[in-house]
């Protein structure tokens, strides 16, 4: 007995210590990667870390930066913010990390905004489209556009494609459907598209049916769709199934959606906005689709695996430029930043927001993406 | 030293060590940020888990929308320190008891409808409460909405510059109000007001005959838990800093309910060990990347299957005993020796002359169907009344009615001189009916000293506040009670079994027990259901010898069921006797023996025809 709780307490002991012995300054510069990447938005972190790892994995052969090797170390939030600030302060507190990728919802960036604002850690989030993820976080920045501009390059196409009448189908629950509800609403207005029918939806909600006619019965041209892939997929088959025969529109959250679709034919009426094409003729694109198809085996067909490429590129870059891992250099010298990345060439706006293009983008009926048309702040 | 004083200052200096080496820790640094958050999570869910195990462990109620409070919680008392333009250390305490009353608020709200059901119905009434907290909260401007509230004051960063300290403060702050809500569940828990919502779990029926308010309490253990998990809300907005209504879905309340499932339903100190191990593992298992959640899951089955009744059980750790010796201490230092108050005086005048208990053409009607009906009985003072009858003929129909159990459709119930039909059993108990039940209803997991404490509930009068504080109102009174509730086992020659629980006493030992408990709510008229049931003869002689003391010792009038005619014929004065929901007959035990309709009721139809054919004849 007494030998058995002599054995506990030694365990216990040497779980406290190694919890609490500060890392030992090492030859290598350490990256914090935070994000969901396990569940139903699980996909999108994954989609994050190809895109970020490839670029280490090159950047280390070519090097490293600063004559060091540079390691990123990646926690799940598993989507929930409270995890992602647990997970900031260990990356922060316990490994040293000198700048943080992440997050990738927006819940999880605003959350992580917050803490990092007040130590000042350079933060750069791939995919947070939401606005005030920056609003006044000097050392956050993203690469990524924001949702007002994609909701303002749909309803704009949409104008330009002569469309007169349109229905949205929205989840007025969730952060991002609704900021592009909003935005797709002022611009569409403006531009004399009239909407003639509003329902909502939250995700995961599977049966659209009823939303779905009602808006038949409105008798639109196009349904503005800011959903998920997931979803999405679901009110394509479900708009068929009634015979709801329109054109649909969706935002960079809908870029899933090609594995999740049995029918790639459903695709064809589908529109969306997105960070990156694969058919993108920029070098760096070009060799980017290159390399990600060599070291994964598929195309980089999420999106923020080239926003991830691109968000480590930058920190990495400003790193080098600021020529130390000092916080406040680091920031400045992201601020300062102009690059040509895979997505567009990156340089940063008052807001911290990257000044780039959105791709309108389309699929054929095998589920290949096309490219439709670039759309330029 | 005895062993006593020994464990609380065990006890004393744990706690007070603990603060003491964890504030030490913080404030040199050896304890990170990363750490000392997670330590802030694992007290906040302390606090939500030992809430939730109000409700679920000692009430006995299924809620699943634990997490809903803690968004009221959360929502208020951000919103509050957010429109304030007043110095943080203000505005927080403020808005943290802001949060926990607006969050009772909203538990009795919820808690007046949803709690006249129970188990499986409350469960689904409560998980839609937080569902709908989750769906309003998302769709109100003021609580900014889907996108959630950002930009709250940190407790963190928020007292000092200097990042060690503020974190030590936040640390002090939210240790000192955990440490205060176990104490205050604890100390709670152990009064009268605890054995009241404990006996509820045990048995709801046997608890409302015994004179305890059973829906004030359930809604009273309802809204405690809500004001807490309102508190721990209020910690975690000033924790996080950012709120979303998503935070507070579906699974963050079965998350809850799996603690308090594996720390032990009613143990508050399984609460606390399960929030420890629970919150710490996830991070622990960081290192495990996609492995860690099965080993999570692993881990929970596991426990599940080695220890179902949880980690503790219902087992306690001794906190009250730390307790109880700062009181000792108190009162040493400041001679406030409190006198020992024993509230046990008969409350009656004499009835000599008039009956005690009166029925007046009482009767109930289901429906068509007539259960009882002109009902007229009378006890005297200090009388032994049998009412027999053979089986389905209505005699637990008239205790029913006579405690209230069922509202009569017809006629009146008079309790010295006093109308009763109507009232609440409760109340009838308080007024003076006492009852014992067919098959027997004790509080089973409660020691049998206990089953005695709860009947004497409506004679103590402190309060739940001075039951948290355990003023000395509510010593004195417990010592009183305490005191009564021997004797009164002494009576029974029950003493040695006083801490047995009820549930693990020999048969015998049970009905003796249940009978020790109706009269320790210091009745009248004792209503007794077959006390003899499932007695051998010895027994039942010996039970004979019971009543008569009790008659003899309690001054109080009994009526007793019985289907044993030869318990009932030896200590029976007077006899009613039933049938089909009316007195066919009533007289002495000689005049009963020997009443032909009473003949006929007893021995069935085929003599009954006989008989009828009989009269047809002549």
């Amino acid at each position: 007995m007494k030998k058995r709780s002599l054995f506990s307490l030694l365990v216990a002991v040497a779980l406290i210590l190694s919890a609490v012995v500060p890392v030992l300054a090492e030859d290598v510069i350490k990256i914090g990667g935070i994000g969901v990447l396990s569940g139903d938005y699980g996909k999108y972190g994954l989609a994050v870390r190809e895109g970020v790892d490839l670029y280490i994995k090159q950047i280390n052969a070519a090097g490293g930066v600063l004559g060091k090797q540079v390691e990123v170390i990646w926690e799940d939030t598993q989507g929930d913010p409270a995890f992602a600030i647990s997970a900031y302060n260990k990356l922060v507190e316990q490994d040293g990390v000198v700048g943080i990728i992440g997050g990738v919802l927006s819940g999880e960036s605003k959350a992580l905004a917050e803490v990092s604002a007040e130590d000042g850690v350079p933060q750069i989030t791939p995919s947070s489209t939401a606005y005030d993820v920056t609003t006044d976080r000097p050392n956050v920045f993203r690469t990524c556009f924001l949702d007002p501009f994609q909701g303002n390059a749909i309803a704009n196409y949409m104008a330009q494609q002569g469309v007169k009448k349109v229905a949205v189908l929205y989840d007025n629950a969730t952060e991002y459907s609704e900021g592009l509800y909003q935005a797709f609403k002022a611009k569409s207005d403006a531009e004399g598209v009239e909407i003639v029918a509003t329902e909502a939806a939250p995700y995961g909600e599977r049966d659209y049916k009823t939303q779905l006619t009602t808006i038949k019965n409105a008798g639109p041209e196009a349904v503005f769709l800011p959903y998920y892939g997931a979803d999405a997929a679901m009110v394509l088959a479900q708009a068929k199934e009634i015979g709801l025969d329109v054109r649909f529109f969706g935002a960079d959250g809908i870029s899933d959606i090609v594995d999740l679709v049995t029918d790639k034919s459903l695709l064809t009426s589908l529109v969306y906005t997105d960070h990156f094409t694969t058919d993108a003729q920029s070098e760096k694109a070009v060799a980017f689709v290159k390399a990600f198809e060599a070291e994964y085996g598929k195309l980089p067909s999420i999106s923020f695996s080239a926003t991830g490429y691109d968000a480590i590129l930058v920190l990495l870059s400003a790193i080098e430029a600021a020529g130390s891992t000092d916080k406040d250099d680091v920031v400045a010298a992201i601020k300062a930043t102009d690059v040509s990345a895979v997505s567009g060439n990156i340089t940063f706006d008052d807001h911290n927001d990257p000044i780039k293009s959105a791709f309108l983008l389309t699929f054929d009926a095998e589920g290949n993406k096309q490219f439709l048309d670039q759309v330029d702040p | 030293m005895n062993k006593k004083t020994k464990a609380i200052t065990l006890n004393t200096l744990a706690i007070l060590g603990f603060y003491t080496l964890v504030s030490i820790m913080i404030l040199t640094g050896t304890l990170n940020n990363y750490l000392s958050n997670i330590l802030i999570t694992v007290l906040i869910t302390i606090i939500m888990t030992a809430s939730l195990n109000v409700t679920t462990g000692l009430l006995g109620q299924l809620a699943l929308g634990h997490a809903g409070f803690m968004a009221i919680g959360a929502y208020t008392s951000a919103l509050f320190t957010k429109s304030m333009a007043m110095d943080f250390g203000w505005s927080l305490p403020l808005s943290l008891v802001l949060g926990g009353i607006t969050t009772a608020l909203f538990g009795m709200l919820i808690g007046i409808p949803a709690l006249r059901l129970q188990g499986d119905y409350l469960a689904i009434i409560t998980l839609g409460f937080g569902e709908i907290i989750r769906v309003v909260i998302e769709n109100l401007s003021f609580t900014g909405g889907a996108a959630g509230l950002t930009r709250i004051t940190r407790m963190t960063r928020a007292f000092s510059e200097d990042r060690a300290l503020s974190s030590a403060i936040q640390f002090t702050i939210v240790f000192f109000i955990t440490a205060l809500i176990i104490a205050s569940i604890f100390t709670l828990g152990r009064s009268r007001h605890g054995r009241a919502i404990i006996s509820i779990r045990e048995n709801a029926i046997a608890a409302e005959a015994t004179g305890i308010p059973t829906t004030r309490y359930k809604l009273l253990a309802f809204t405690i838990a809500a004001f807490f998990a309102g508190i721990a809300g209020g910690l975690f907005a000033h924790q996080t800093s950012i709120l979303n209504a998503k935070m507070f879905g579906f699974n963050k309340s079965i998350e809850y309910l799996v603690m308090v499932v594996l720390g032990g339903m009613g143990s508050i100190t399984g609460s606390v060990v399960a929030s420890v191990v629970l919150v710490s593992l996830p991070e622990l298992l960081r290192g495990m990347a996609e492995y860690r959640l099965i080993i999570y899951s692993l881990l929970l089955i596991m426990m599940m299957l080695f220890r179902p009744a949880g980690l503790l059980g219902t087992r306690e750790f001794s906190m009250l005993a730390f307790w109880e010796r700062l009181e000792a201490v108190w009162h040493r230092v400041f001679r406030r020796e409190a006198k020992t108050q024993m509230p046990f005086q008969p409350r009656y005048d004499v009835w000599d002359e008039k009956p005690v208990l009166q029925t007046h053409q009482l009767g109930i009607a289901f429906g068509g169907l007539k259960a009882a009906e002109k009902i007229n009985i009378e006890l005297m003072n200090d009388e032994i009344v049998g009412l027999i009858g053979p089986n389905g003929a209505g005699k637990t129909t008239v205790f029913n009615l006579l405690t209230g159990v069922y509202a009569p459709t017809e006629g009146q119930v008079i309790l010295m001189g006093k109308q009763v039909q109507g009232k609440q059993t409760h109340q009838i108990t308080v007024d003076g009916i006492a009852r014992t039940f067919q098959n027997i209803r004790l509080f089973k997991s409660m020691s049998a000293l206990d089953n005695i404490k709860v009947a004497f509930h409506s004679r103590m009068r402190y309060s739940p506040l001075s039951a948290i504080i355990r003023d000395s109102k509510c010593l004195s009174e417990e010592r009183g009670i305490d005191i009564r509730a021997r004797e009164l086992l002494r009576v029974f020659e029950m003493e040695a079994l006083a801490d047995v629980p009820a549930g693990s006493l020999p048969y015998g030992m049970q009905r003796k027990l249940e009978i020790c408990r109706a009269l320790a709510s210091n009745p009248k008229v004792l209503l007794l259901d077959e006390p003899a049931a499932g007695m051998n003869p010895s027994e039942t002689a010996e039970l004979m010898e019971t009543i008569k003391t009790i008659r003899s010792q309690f001054s109080v009038a009994i009526l007793l069921i019985e289907h044993d005619m030869r318990l009932v014929m030896g200590i029976c004065e007077r006899i009613y006797v039933l049938n089909y929901g009316r007195i066919i007959a009533h007289g002495l035990p000689e005049e009963i023996r020997n009443n032909p309709e009473v003949i006929t009721a007893y021995l069935g139809q085929e003599q009954a025809q006989k008989e009828a054919e009989h009269a047809q004849g002549t």
